[in-house]
C-alpha cells in the first residue's frame, strides 16, 4: 500500500501561488513549498508524516487538524520555539525542525517512556517525587530535561511589539459566513466594524467547500470590499471583559512582530465557527488519523493529498463531503464506518502511521488515512468571559449560549445549525441588529460626555432581538469507542488516565482538569474539553450537562508576553537644564522620572568648592504649588504641624506635614508673595503626593474655603546657588533685589529680575547649610540664567554640583530626608522637630494621634551619629545592634564621608534609650563586622549654629 | 551691575524651535509641531457660570477666537492659550476677584498632531476615543499619552485638517515628543 502524499492538480480553491516556489529546510532537509503554503501543508505535501513527539510519551505525531489548533503541528523554526506549523505561513529560506526530541525526530530514545506508561498514570509525578523532600531539587534537574517545548534562544533580539485602542461601535470576532455577513450588514447600517479573523484567509468553511460554498464567498468578499469594514486577518479576538472591553491580538500588522489591541466595542458579535472533535479510541493519535475538515481543507486550499486510502468515520455532513473530496482527488475511500447507521470503529492500528483500521463489525480495513468526522465543539469562550454559561443539547452533541448580555450577539455554528444560505442570513440579521443597537450604546455615550457631540435627550430604543434562530441538527454524540485512547494531545491524557483519577477521587471536572493536565495544553482544551467532560460523565454515570465544564478564560488563543507589553512607555522627565548638564559632562542619576545629574565628575571637589566658594545645582524637580486664596492661611496650618497665621509677604518658613496617623508624610517651605498668594514647595518625590493630598482636603472636607491649588513644578526652573561667594556671583545678576544680608535676610524671598528675565523668585533657603538662593525662574528661561549664573560665578571658581554633593552637605548640616531618614512608620516626633508641633491649632492632618505621641512616643529616634574610627563608613540601612544579644536596636538611614570634616557623617534611627548623646552604639557592617559610634548632640555635624546659612 | 545678555527661550524639545513659535495650527498629512512657548493661562474660579459668561466656553469645550483658543479644561477652570503678551492681558482684563490666574507659559510643553492620520497615531499611545463623535472639533479633555498626563483640544485647522493640541508638564516635552514621533512613524509623520 502506497503511503505517499503529495501535491494534487490544480483545485478551484487553491490559494498556493504555484508560480512562487519557496525553498526551506526540514530538520536540515532541503525542501520545497510554494507561496501561501502553510509549514504544516508544505511539510505534507513532502510526505513528512511524523512531524513530532507526544509530549509524554514521545509518541510519533503526525498533522491531525493542520490549523492553528493542530496539537501535533509545533515547531522549532530558527531561535523562535513552539510555532504552530498549521498556521504559521511558508517563506523562504525558513529553517524549521522538530522540537523536544533526541536523538532525532525518527529515533527518538525518550519513546521509551511509551513502555513505561503504565507507570506514568495521572499524578505520577506528584506521588513520586514528593519525598524525601531533600531530593526535589535533584528531581527538577532531571525533570526539566524532559520539559517539552522547543529551545528558546537567549540571544534573539527582540522584536518590536505594538499597542493600540480603538473604539469600534461593533466586533465581529470570526471571518466564516456568518461574521462576513454580520460585518457587511453591520456596516451598511451605519456602524464602525472591526472584522477579526483567526486565520490568514476570510470565508471559514466556505473555502474548502463545493462551487455553491465558493460563490457564496465570493460574493461576500465583494460586498465586504464595498462596506467601510475594518479587517483583521491573521488575529484573533484573545478575550471580552467588563463593558465590552475585547482584546485582539493582531499578528498580521507591517513591521511588527504582534500587535495588542484593546478595543471598546459597543457591540461585540461572536461568529466564532466551530472547531471540529476528535474521536477517543485506541490509536486515535497516529499518524494519518486527521479530522475531516483538515482533510477538506488541505486539498482544497492547498492541494495536498492526505494519503492513498482512507476510512471515514462520518457522522455528519461535513464527513460525507469529506468522501466525495477523497474520491475526487484520487484516494480510494475503502471503508465508510457512519454511526448514524449504528456503526462504529475500534481502534487504528500501525507503527509509524496507520496501517489499518478496526471496524466493529470484525473487519480489519488496510488504510495510510482515517478521516474523522465525529462532531463539533462549540469554543465558547467569549460568551463565556461575557458572562454566560452555555447549556449542552445532547440531542445535537455540543454546547449552545443561554443568556449573553445584550450586548452581546452570538451568530453563526455556535448560535446553531442552517443551510450556508440561512447562517448568511443569520449574521446578516445579526450585524443589523448590532449595528443598531450600537447606535444606543453610542447615544448613552455621548449623553453623559460633556465634550461630545450634542444627542437628542430621547435616548433610540433599544433593538429588540426579532432574528430568525437557526435550528439544531441532531448528531450523533460520539466521544468514546469501545477502546481507550488519548483525549487530551496537547498533554498526552489518555481516557484511562481519566477515569483512574476519577476513581482516586478526582471526580470534579477542575479537580480532574489539574490532577491530569487534561485541557491545560497548547490547545487550551478546544479539542479534548467535551470528550474529557464526556469521559468524566461515563465514570460517575451522569451526563455532559449534570458534569459542567471547565471556566474557559482568556486568552482564547495565546499571546506573547511581547504583544502584552506592547511599545516600552517609561516616561523621564529632564529640567530645562539638563543639555547644559549634558554637556558639561554630568553624570546622570535616575530619580524616580527625573534624570538629574548626580556629580560632574568629582563630588567631593564640588563639596569643597561650594564650602570655600560657590557651586550651583540644580533642583528643579523640588515640587512646587502655587497657592491663592484668602483662606490659604486655613490649608496650610491643616497641612503643615506649625503654625502659618502670620508668615508676612516675602516671608518663608519651614514645615513638616503628616498624614491623619501622625506619619511623616512630607517636608518643605512655603513663601508668601502676596496678600493672598503664596508658593509652596515641597519634596521632589512628594510633589504629586501633596497635591492630591491638598485637594483631597480641599475637595472633600473644606470645599467652602477659597484656595485655589495649581501645580508649577516645572513652570520654574530651580537652582540652588549656595557658599559663602553666592551673594558676590548674584549681585552681577540682579537689579532690582536688594541683596543686603540686612534687607533680605535668611528664611525670606523677593520678586524680581534675575539675568534679564522677569518675573523669578529668589529664596533665602538652602538644603546645604552655606549661604544659598533658591532661584526659581521661569522654565523657559532656565537653561538662560543657569548660563549666566555661571558666567558670573567664573571669577569666584563657581562648580557645578550634583545630587552627590547636596546628599554630603545635607548629611553634614544633618537634614534629613523624608522617606530616607524617616520611614512609613516614622511619626513626627521620631524627626526631632517636637517645637514644629503646635497643638494649640484648633485641627490639623495627624493631631489626635500627635497629641497622644508627644506625650508617650516610645519608637526610634533620628539622631546624628559619628563612627569611632573616622574613616569607616557603613552602608546605609546596616543594622545597629546590642553586642550582646545581637538585637536590633536601629539601622543607619544616610552615611557619607565629609570632605569637609574628613570624617565620616551618619544620621540613624535607634530606639529612644540609645538617643541620647554620648550613648554608644554598635553598628553591624555589611560585611558583618562590627563597628563602634557614638551618638551626637546635634543633628548637625557642620555649623549646628547656622551662622553660615544666615551669614 | 546686572548681566544685560538677552535671555534665550528655549523649548524642551530639542528638535523645536530655539525661539517661541509666533503661530499656531500645522496642515500637513500628518505632522507633529512644537508649540511650546504659546502663552498659556489657567483661570480658575469656583464660579462656573462667571468663567462661562466671560470666555465663551464650558467645561469640555473649546472655543477659537482669532488667534486665541480659551478651553474649559476642568470644571472651574479655563486655559486661554495664544500669543502671550494677548493671554495675559486678556485674563487681567476679565479678572474678578475670586479668580486664582496662574501663567503656564513656562510649565507646559505644547504639541500639535495634525492630519487625517492623526487619531489613528493618537490611538496608538492613548485610550482616547479620538472619533468625531466623542471628540469632535472644540473638544477638550485630559488623559494619559504614552502615559503621561495630556490635556487634550481638538483644534483643527482652518481648512478643516485634523488637528489636536497636546500640552503636558513641560519635563515630559521630549520624551512625549519622541513618543509621538515613533508612534506616526507608521503613517510618515512629519515634523515641523
Amino acid at each position: 500500500m502506497s503511503t505517499l502524499s503529495d501535491r494534487l492538480s490544480a483545485q478551484p480553491g487553491e490559494i498556493i501561488d504555484r508560480s512562487s516556489k519557496l525553498r526551506f529546510t526540514w530538520n536540515g532537509k532541503g525542501v520545497t513549498g510554494f507561496a501561501g503554503d502553510t509549514i504544516a501543508s508544505a511539510l505534507m505535501a513532502n510526505n513528512v508524516q511524523v512531524v513530532s513527539r507526544s509530549m509524554k510519551y514521545h509518541r510519533p505525531r503526525g498533522y491531525m487538524t493542520a490549523d492553528y489548533w493542530d496539537p501535533n503541528g509545533s515547531v522549532q523554526l530558527a531561535s523562535e520555539p513552539n510555532v504552530r506549523s498549521g498556521h504559521r505561513q511558508l517563506q523562504e529560506g525558513m529553517k524549521v525542525s522538530a522540537q523536544n526530541v533526541w536523538p532525532s525526530l525518527d529515533r527518538d530514545v525518550r519513546a521509551v517512556n511509551g513502555v513505561l506508561g503504565r507507570f506514568l498514570t495521572a499524578g505520577f509525578y506528584y506521588k513520586t517525587f514528593m519525598h524525601p523532600r531533600s531530593l526535589w531539587p535533584t528531581y527538577e534537574k532531571v525533570l526539566a530535561t524532559f520539559a517539552p517545548g522547543g529551545k528558546v534562544d537567549l540571544d534573539a533580539p527582540s522584536g518590536y511589539f505594538d499597542k493600540r485602542y480603538a473604539h469600534p461601535d461593533v466586533v465581529v470576532a470570526g471571518g466564516g459566513p456568518s461574521g462576513l455577513a454580520a460585518a457587511i450588514d453591520a456596516a451598511r447600517a451605519g456602524a464602525k466594524v472591526m472584522l477579526v479573523e483567526h486565520t490568514h484567509h476570510l470565508g471559514g468553511h466556505l473555502l474548502w467547500g463545493s462551487d455553491g460554498d465558493r460563490a457564496v464567498l465570493a460574493q461576500l468578499l465583494t460586498e465586504l470590499a464595498e462596506a467601510d469594514v475594518e479587517v483583521l486577518v491573521d488575529s484573533t479576538v484573545t478575550g471580552r471583559y467588563e463593558d465590552n472591553w475585547i482584546g485582539i491580538s493582531q499578528r498580521s500588522h507591517p513591521g511588527v512582530e504582534e500587535r495588542l489591541i484593546k478595543a471598546r466595542a459597543k457591540m461585540l458579535v461572536v461568529a466564532g465557527g466551530l472547531i471540529e472533535r476528535p474521536y477517543v479510541f485506541e490509536g486515535n493519535d497516529l499518524p494519518g488519523v486527521m479530522m475531516s475538515s483538515a482533510v477538506r481543507r488541505s486539498m482544497a486550499m492547498y492541494a495536498v493529498r492526505p494519503g492513498s486510502r482512507a476510512v471515514v468515520l462520518s457522522a455528519n455532513a461535513e464527513g460525507d463531503a469529506a468522501v466525495e473530496a477523497l474520491t475526487a482527488a484520487g484516494v480510494e475511500v475503502a471503508a465508510v464506518v457512519d454511526p448514524r447507521n449504528g456503526q462504529d470503529l475500534v481502534r487504528a492500528k500501525g507503527s509509524r502511521r496507520v496501517e489499518s483500521v478496526e471496524l466493529a463489525d470484525g473487519r480489519s480495513v488496510e488504510a495510510d488515512l482515517l478521516v474523522i468526522a465525529a462532531g463539533w465543539t462549540s469554543p465558547t469562550s467569549l460568551i463565556n468571559m461575557a458572562g454566560d454559561r452555555p447549556s449542552f443539547d445532547d440531542s445535537c452533541g455540543r454546547f449552545f449560549p443561554t443568556d449573553p448580555p445584550e450586548t452581546v450577539l452570538v451568530t453563526g455554528g455556535m448560535a446553531g445549525d442552517g443551510t450556508t444560505e440561512e447562517i448568511v442570513e443569520h449574521g446578516r440579521a445579526t450585524g443589523d441588529l448590532a449595528a443598531r443597537r450600537a447606535s444606543t450604546v453610542a447615544h448613552r455615550l455621548q449623553a453623559a460626555t460633556t465634550r461630545a457631540q450634542s444627542v437628542d435627550e430621547i435616548e433610540p430604543v433599544w433593538a429588540a432581538d426579532s432574528r430568525i434562530a437557526l435550528g439544531r441538527w441532531s448528531h450523533p454524540g460520539l466521544y468514546r469507542a469501545s477502546t481507550h485512547g488519548i483525549v487530551d494531545y496537547s498533554e498526552d491524557v489518555s481516557s484511562k488516565d481519566l477515569v483512574a483519577a476519577a476513581k482516586e477521587g478526582y471526580d470534579s471536572v477542575e479537580l480532574l482538569k489539574r490532577y491530569t493536565t487534561a485541557t491545560m495544553g497548547p490547545s487550551q482544551g478546544k479539542l479534548s474539553t467535551v470528550n474529557t467532560v464526556a469521559i468524566l460523565g461515563e465514570a460517575r454515570g451522569e451526563t455532559i450537562a449534570e458534569v459542567g465544564t471547565t471556566v474557559w478564560r482568556p486568552p482564547f488563543a495565546p499571546i506573547s508576553l511581547g504583544a502584552l507589553g506592547g511599545r516600552k512607555f517609561e516616561p523621564i522627565r529632564v529640567s530645562a537644564m539638563h543639555r547644559w548638564h549634558e554637556a558639561n559632562g554630568a553624570t546622570p542619576i535616575i530619580a524616580g522620572q527625573w534624570i538629574r545629574p548626580e556629580h560632574y565628575g568629582d563630588p567631593a571637589a564640588e563639596v569643597r568648592k561650594t564650602r570655600s566658594g560657590v557651586g550651583l545645582i540644580d533642583v528643579s524637580p523640588l515640587g512646587k504649588l502655587d497657592l491663592q486664596g484668602a483662606d490659604v492661611p486655613k490649608l496650610l496650618n491643616h497641612l503643615y504641624t506649625n503654625t502659618w497665621n502670620k508668615l508676612p509677604i516675602g516671608g518663608v518658613r519651614y514645615g513638616i506635614m503628616c498624614a491623619e496617623d501622625g506619619i511623616v508624610l512630607d517636608d518643605g517651605v512655603t513663601g508668601r508673595l502676596g496678600e493672598n498668594h503664596y508658593l509652596m514647595t515641597t519634596t521632589s518625590s512628594g510633589a504629586a503626593t501633596v497635591w492630591e493630598w491638598a485637594e483631597n482636603w480641599l475637595q472633600t472636607e473644606h470645599p467652602d474655603w477659597d484656595v485655589s491649588v495649581t501645580p508649577v513644578t516645572t513652570a520654574y526652573a530651580s537652582m540652588n546657588l549656595a557658599g559663602p561667594k553666592s551673594r558676590e556671583v548674584l549681585s552681577s545678576l540682579v537689579d532690582d533685589i536688594d541683596l543686603d544680608p540686612e534687607d533680605f535676610r535668611y528664611m525670606q524671598l523677593r520678586t524680581g529680575r534675575i539675568a534679564g528675565v522677569d518675573n523669578c523668585i529668589m529664596w533665602r533657603i538652602g538644603f546645604t547649610g552655606e549661604l544659598s538662593f533658591e532661584l526659581h525662574v521661569p522654565a523657559g528661561y532656565g537653561e538662560a540664567v543657569w548660563r549666566s549664573v555661571m558666567e558670573a560665578g567664573a571669577e569666584f571658581g563657581i562648580t557645578p554640583f550634583g545630587l552627590e554633593g547636596q546628599r554630603i552637605m545635607r548629611l553634614e548640616k544633618g537634614h534629613f530626608i523624608v522617606g530616607q531618614d524617616t520611614d512609613g512608620l516614622s511619626l513626627a516626633p521620631a524627626t526631632g522637630l517636637d517645637a514644629l508641633i503646635k497643638l494649640d491649632k484648633p485641627d490639623f492632618a495627624g493631631k489626635p494621634e500627635l497629641s497622644w505621641a508627644l506625650e508617650n512616643y516610645e519608637g526610634p529616634l533620628v539622631v546624628a551619629v559619628q563612627p569611632v574610627d573616622p574613616n569607616v563608613v557603613p552602608g546605609e540601612a546596616s543594622q545597629i545592634i546590642d553586642p550582646i544579644d545581637k538585637r536590633i536596636l536601629g539601622r543607619i538611614t544616610s552615611a557619607r564621608y565629609s570632605p569637609t570634616l574628613e570624617r565620616s557623617v551618619c544620621l540613624a534611627q535607634v530606639e529612644p534609650q540609645f538617643a541620647t548623646a554620648g550613648s554608644r552604639l554598635t553598628i553591624k557592617m555589611i560585611d558583618g563586622s562590627l563597628q563602634e559610634a557614638v551618638v551626637q548632640e546635634h543633628h548637625a555635624h557642620f555649623d549646628p549654629e547656622g551662622e553660615r546659612l544666615r551669614g | 551691575m546686572a548681566n544685560t545678555q538677552t535671555p534665550v527661550f528655549r523649548s524642551p524639545v530639542a528638535a523645536g524651535s530655539s525661539t517661541a513659535p509666533a503661530t499656531m495650527g500645522a496642515t500637513s498629512a500628518l505632522s507633529l509641531a512644537d508649540e511650546t512657548g504659546v502663552g498659556i493661562v489657567s483661570v480658575r474660579n469656583r464660579d462656573e457660570g462667571s468663567l462661562i459668561e466671560r470666555f465663551a466656553t464650558r467645561f469640555g469645550r473649546a472655543t477659537r477666537s482669532g488667534n486665541t483658543l480659551m478651553a474649559g479644561q476642568r470644571p472651574g477652570e479655563c486655559i486661554i492659550m495664544g500669543d502671550r503678551s494677548g493671554v495675559v492681558g486678556l485674563a487681567a482684563s476679565k479678572q474678578l476677584a475670586g479668580d486664582a490666574v496662574v501663567e503656564l507659559t513656562h510649565g507646559r510643553v505644547v504639541l500639535r498632531v495634525t492630519g487625517a492620520q492623526a487619531s489613528s497615531t493618537l490611538e496608538k499611545v492613548c485610550s482616547l476615543d479620538w472619533s468625531d463623535a466623542m471628540m469632535p472639533n472644540g473638544a477638550v479633555t485630559s488623559g494619559s499619552v504614552a502615559k503621561v498626563t495630556c490635556d487634550v483640544i481638538r483644534d483643527d485647522a482652518a481648512n478643516g485638517t485634523r488637528s489636536y493640541l497636546l500640552t503636558a508638564d513641560r519635563s515630559f516635552g521630549q520624551y512625549l515628543f519622541d513618543a509621538l514621533v515613533d508612534a506616526g512613524d507608521e503613517f510618515g509623520i512629519v515634523v515641523g
